[in-house]
């Protein structure tokens, strides 16, 4: 097994997967991509992550119900999480689940858009405490 | 092709209907494409994907916006004289992206070749960071899909085709 | 299909720009796409930085811009290609530039489009451009490539790394 440190990024949004991917492969992590919160989750079950870069609006499962169910499992929750929550309002006449910031476990959030530098700094940051 | 030949690929998703709508002119001209943009932002069009391209003296724009969009262009061009009668529409479209391409060039190769194979037409593609997007007829989106499956292969527990829910811009 | 939020921001932010200068454009007209699809499977074409295909009607362009040192190897792809009759019309073009950024839903937001080019106001000669997915990628001369960023700076937020 590499030495280097696995970090997971989950976003509906394959460019910006990638764009933070490649940051991330630069700086020597090794990196895997999923593309919602199902398949991140059969992701983290195949190795655990270090770290997960989540994205919150995602089909089938979203950012904070899956934070959620890592965080309550004792296998998953010392996995750090930081989420990437976008500037929009939620719609309350939708049968799509909204939770907010306020009740997720996440170990960080970033506003999007974020610079990468800056993602990379906060994800350092939060490897090292 | 055999199954540990083919590609791995991240993820295919198409769109919902679009339209695609065609405007040609000339680099003399004062800007018609930005007068159509314009136009877009007014109406509050999304354009799902365009491309441009200038040859010599000749400029080719396609943009593709929503099935319900394109009474929101048609009746509004009618009223500039650098517009009217001159936007073309191929219709019955919609949008399939396959990723991450990761700058490899046989990927392109390969879904031209899997659409050739089953005749799906291609009206325009174009890259982006991860992604090659394909404008090609709706009714063919789960047919393309197939197709593509004879040269890559999906994550076991890939993201659905087809998207569940968009996000809407409004204005407050 | 439902739409679950969303999405106003009076200035349009984005993850900042990326650009690469000197690389090469090729252009050609595709005849028969299947074929060029199978000689592109068996092309050895690394470093491909952007791609466009458009079918404008009366024929089908294609472009791709690639790295400097790929130049000579994708030429002669080319050119080989135009023997065969699957293309035809092929040229290229030196020290071509790429501005490339994105946000947050691009693709499902009004007004992205018109905020390029009214920010480049006639003042930068696109050769070509892409706007698909959340990305837009903008294809000019090397020597555009600083103004056109000043001008998209003025329109596009970049976010700040505080």
């Amino acid at each position: 097994m590499s030495d280097k440190k696995f970090i997971l990024v989950v976003d509906d949004d394959p460019d910006l997967v990638e764009s933070v991917a490649m940051k991330l492969e630069s700086e020597q992590y090794r990196v895997e991509k999923a593309y919602d919160g199902v398949e991140a989750l059969e992701k983290i079950k195949a190795e655990k992550p270090a770290l997960l870069v989540l994205d919150v609006m995602m089909p089938r499962k979203n950012g904070y119900e899956l934070c959620d169910e890592l965080k309550k499992d004792p296998q998953y929750k010392d996995i750090i999480v930081v989420l990437l929550t976008a500037v929009a309002d939620s719609v309350t006449s939708t049968s799509y689940t909204h939770m907010d910031g306020k009740t997720t476990l996440a170990d960080d959030f970033i506003p999007k858009p974020i610079d990468l530098d800056k993602l990379l700094e906060i994800i350092k940051d939060n490897m090292e405490a | 092709m055999v199954e540990n030949d083919k590609l791995r690929i991240g993820g295919i998703k198409y769109s919902g209907g679009i339209v695609q709508a065609n405007l040609n002119y000339t680099a003399s001209e004062t800007d018609p494409g930005r007068l159509l943009f314009r136009l877009f932002t007014v109406q509050k069009i999304n354009a799902s994907m365009i491309t441009h391209n200038t040859k010599g003296d000749e400029i080719y724009l396609s943009c593709c916006v929503s099935n319900n969009d394109r009474q929101k262009i048609e009746y509004p061009i009618e009223g500039y004289d650098t517009l009217k009668n001159r936007i073309w529409f191929r219709e019955e479209l919609g949008l399939l992206s396959i990723f991450p391409h990761k700058s490899r060039i046989h990927v392109l190769g390969y879904t031209l070749k899997a659409f050739s194979n089953v005749e799906i037409p291609v009206y325009a593609m174009a890259t982006s960071i991860s992604a090659i997007t394909f404008v090609t007829r709706y009714q063919f989106m789960e047919k393309a899909v197939e197709a593509l499956k004879s040269y890559f292969i999906l994550p076991d527990h890939h993201t659905p085709f087809k998207p569940e829910f968009h996000v809407k811009q409004i204005q407050p | 299909m439902e739409t679950i939020a969303v999405y106003w921001e009076s200035v349009i932010k984005t993850y900042g720009f990326q650009e690469a200068c000197d690389l090469v454009l090729v252009n050609c007209d595709i005849r028969e796409i299947g074929h060029l699809g199978e000689v592109l499977i068996d092309s050895q074409i690394e470093s491909l930085k952007f791609a466009l295909i458009q079918d404008i009607g009366s024929k089908m362009i294609f472009r791709c811009v690639v790295e400097q040192k790929a130049e000579a190897q994708v030429l002669e792809f080319f050119k080989d290609l135009e023997q065969t009759g699957i293309i035809n019309g092929v040229n290229r073009q030196a020290s071509v530039g790429l501005i490339t950024f994105h946000g947050p839903h691009f693709g499902d937001r009004y007004g992205i489009a018109g905020a390029v080019y009214d920010a480049l106001d006639g003042k930068i000669n696109l050769i070509g451009a892409g706007f698909s997915g959340s990305v837009i990628t903008l294809v000019m001369a090397s020597r555009e490539i600083t103004d056109a960023k000043k001008l998209l700076s003025e329109a596009f937020e970049i976010p700040e790394y505080v």
